[in-house]
């Protein structure tokens, strides 16, 4: 005889169904049950910033955000620094930290992609020094200008502001400048032991204090896999003068993947990379230790026309929606 | 007056209800026959021998063996009697030869057993001047009476093979349906499908005659069953009957609602071909990881939809349909100005595949979903994106009624 099938076994049918498709899906994935058509990083959202809207109004038009960066002086307030790249140039829009409002637009010619909060509690955008009311206070060595991939850091103990760069292709120039971003010295470190013949590019440096690890995050030109160089703390790399890579006891950690579109981030928590491979498009927390993948948010199909930043203590990062105009404050998902 | 009754055994025999007891077939030899003589009378003995001589040729002409003849009792049923003499003979088929006189008339009657279950298979009777006259009279009756009961090798390569020695029986869980043989108004009715099933009344099919049966139920959709007859006996299972369906109740999962579920209605204004659909789905998105804080979400969603190219007794059905949807969203954080949004989509194209058992069917189903970019919205304008770039399915139960 036929058996009659019921609803209870229909149930029971699609319960089996659910799960094997669960399985099927990556059910083992922390982030499996947040995902759906909404943007993934709507969990994670502190505050939101129609940035278009608010250009709009100030009567600024721009092509793109060419960086978005937190600033953190010493003794000064945090600001978000938006550059923009204009038909007529950059221009920068910067931002209270709880994103409320454009509390400066500014344009000039010293702008460039290299920016730092300072000693002196002031604002360094490419060449263009700002005090902390946001006052043009002086202009620094037109290098930062031309140094497309300079970081820096500021040391509290000598106060000083320091900007590294790829100086040449085996040469990590070293800029160090006094409170008032008069220069004091710039040697240049080569970084033989570990170049390509191609160079590198930094891509990012965190220092965050002088007993803080002291990691750059490199990326050969010739394509091949990126690389962090992990050094104890700022007295390790200061005394190796760049040389000592690998010979001093720094840990070069190379990464097993390529970064999408070259962006990775340097936080205290680990780096966060933009990868795309295994078919995941998504921002990769990366052990220092040993350049495994800690964790990741999914970032759905596309990263077009968006621009992330990361804050160097790992707690906010901060994502522009090209396709919106909307800037977001996000909280890290670790 | 002839009495002429050339019938096919088995619709005589679906009349009379005393074949539902009818014990198992005994081990007989289908290619032999055995000829029953009526008991004698000194008037028709000549006349019965002349019937049953008449019979025995045919059957040879059959392709039949023969076995010695047998006489009948006085006093016994024929059927019982043709039992008697197939288990006494080893032979399947017993041919029954019996004249009376009555006045100046003889009246005789020529018959086909099948022995195993002392079913009539064929017969042929009449009267006439008890004469030589008579004798031809006779031979034709053992003619028509074996060509009736068509057995033996004689008439063509299809009644080569003997009949079926079994009832056929159905398997079906629609109790209460009306199962026929044949469709429409050529259909003869079997019977109804009782707790186990149903056993039909013999019918003396042939192995490998392909038959159609027709099943019925007030309230369903009638189905088809064709099935090519077999020299073994197996239950032949009757497909389910599909209700007809003026609403439903869904509740589904979605790829894209990971923590959560729908449920929907459908109300079908023309049954099990066009319906309308209104569903309500709640999830929440969280990851579950430290930074994240959940958001919920609830979509209304109305449409309609039509079946395509299957028709409703077919357990599988496809559905195609369009409509559009609202979603209203709350976001956990407490420190966002904007907390919570709707979105408006339109869904221009859906489908469903159905896999139907009665009152409930099992559904696939997937759609394309295009953001308006409403204001106050959380989604861009732009067709939406799925997460992993599955698409959008959804699997869930419907149940009918």
């Amino acid at each position: 005889m036929v058996s009659r099938a019921s609803p209870a076994g229909a149930m029971g049918l699609l319960a089996s169904s659910l799960l094997g498709l669960a399985a099927a899906l990556g059910l083992s994935s922390c982030a499996f049950f947040g995902r759906d058509m909404f943007p993934s990083e709507l969990q994670y959202r502190e505050a939101s910033f129609d940035l278009d809207a608010a250009l709009a109004k100030l009567g600024q038009t721009y092509r793109s955000v060419a960086k978005i960066e937190r600033l953190s002086p010493v003794g000064g307030a945090n600001r978000i620094f938006v550059l923009l790249q204009t038909d007529a140039g950059l221009r920068l829009a910067i931002l209270d930290d709880d994103l409320e409002g454009i509390e400066s637009l500014r344009s000039d010619s010293s702008l460039a992609r290299f920016m730092l909060g300072d000693v002196a509690g002031g604002y360094a955008c490419g060449s263009l020094v700002l005090d902390a009311a946001l006052a043009v206070s002086a202009t620094a060595d037109a290098s930062l200008q031309s140094a497309y991939d300079a970081a820096g850091y500021r040391d509290e103990a000598s106060s000083t502001n320091v900007a590294l760069w790829m100086g040449g292709t085996t040469t990590l120039s070293v800029y160090t400048f006094q409170y008032d971003w008069t220069l004091s010295s710039f040697p240049g470190y080569p970084l033989l032991p570990v170049s390509p013949a191609s160079g590198y590019y930094l891509a990012d440096l965190l220092s965050i204090d002088a007993a803080s690890p002291f990691i750059l995050a490199l990326l050969p030109n010739d394509g091949s896999r990126p690389l962090l160089a992990v050094q104890s703390d700022r007295a390790a790399f200061d005394a190796s003068r760049g040389l000592g890579y690998g010979a001093s006891g720094a840990a070069m950690v190379y990464l097993d993947f390529h970064l999408d579109d070259g962006r990775i981030w340097l936080t205290a928590d680990g780096a966060v990379a933009l990868r795309n491979d295994d078919k995941v498009r998504r921002l990769s927390r990366i052990d220092y230790g040993d350049g495994e993948e800690l964790d990741y948010l999914y970032l759905g199909d596309s990263t077009e026309e968006q621009v992330f930043s990361f804050e160097p203590e790992g707690k906010f990062w901060y994502r522009f929606d090209g396709k919106s105009g909307i800037l977001y404050k996000l909280r890290t998902w670790w | 007056m002839r009495l002429h009754r050339s019938l096919a055994a088995g619709l005589v025999l679906a009349l009379g209800s005393s074949l539902g007891a009818e014990p198992a077939a005994l081990e007989l030899d289908g290619g032999r026959a055995v000829v029953l003589a009526s008991p004698r009378e000194a008037a028709s003995e000549g006349f019965a021998d002349f019937l049953a001589q008449a019979l025995a040729q045919e059957a040879e002409a059959a392709g039949l063996t023969l076995a010695p003849s047998l006489e009948g009792e006085y006093g016994a049923e024929e059927p019982a009697a043709a039992k008697a003499a197939a288990a006494g003979s080893g032979a399947r088929w017993v041919l029954a030869a019996s004249c009376a006189i009555e006045g100046s008339r003889l009246l005789w009657r020529a018959a086909v057993y099948d022995g195993a279950r002392g079913e009539l298979l064929g017969s042929d009777g009449f009267s006439a001047y008890a004469g030589l006259t008579a004798l031809p009279l006779l031979a034709g009756s053992a003619e028509a009476a074996l060509a009736a009961a068509r057995i033996g090798g004689r008439s063509s390569a299809d009644d080569a093979a003997p009949p079926i020695s079994f009832r056929l029986s159905f398997a079906s869980s629609d109790r209460g349906a009306l199962l026929s043989l044949g469709e429409g108004e050529a259909s003869f009715p079997l019977g109804e499908v009782g707790e186990s099933g149903l056993e039909a009344p013999y019918l003396p099919f042939k192995p490998g005659q392909r038959l159609v049966f027709g099943l019925e139920k007030e309230g369903f959709w009638p189905a088809r069953k064709s099935f090519v007859v077999k020299d073994e006996e197996r239950e032949i299972a009757l497909p389910r009957l599909q209700p007809k369906t003026r609403m439903a109740a869904y509740f589904s999962y979605g790829s894209s609602r990971r923590l959560g579920a729908a449920a929907a209605l459908r109300w079908y204004p023309v049954a099990d071909w066009v319906y309308l659909r209104a569903e309500d789905a709640f999830w929440c998105a969280y990851d579950f990881l430290p930074g994240s804080r959940p958001v919920f979400h609830d979509e209304l969603r109305l449409g309609s939809g039509a079946y395509l190219f299957l028709s409703p007794s077919s357990p599988f059905r496809l559905s195609a349909g369009l409509g559009f949807s609202g979603i209203a969203t709350w976001v956990g954080s407490s420190g966002l100005e904007q907390r919570s949004g709707f979105d408006l989509c339109l869904e221009p194209f859906f489908w469903t595949l159905e896999w139907h058992r009665g009152p409930w069917a099992l559904v696939l189903e997937q759609r394309l979903l295009y953001s308006l970019g409403s204001e106050g919205g959380f989604l861009a304008r732009g067709w939406a994106e799925s997460p992993d770039g599955v698409p959008f399915l959804a699997l869930g139960v419907l149940l009918k009624w």
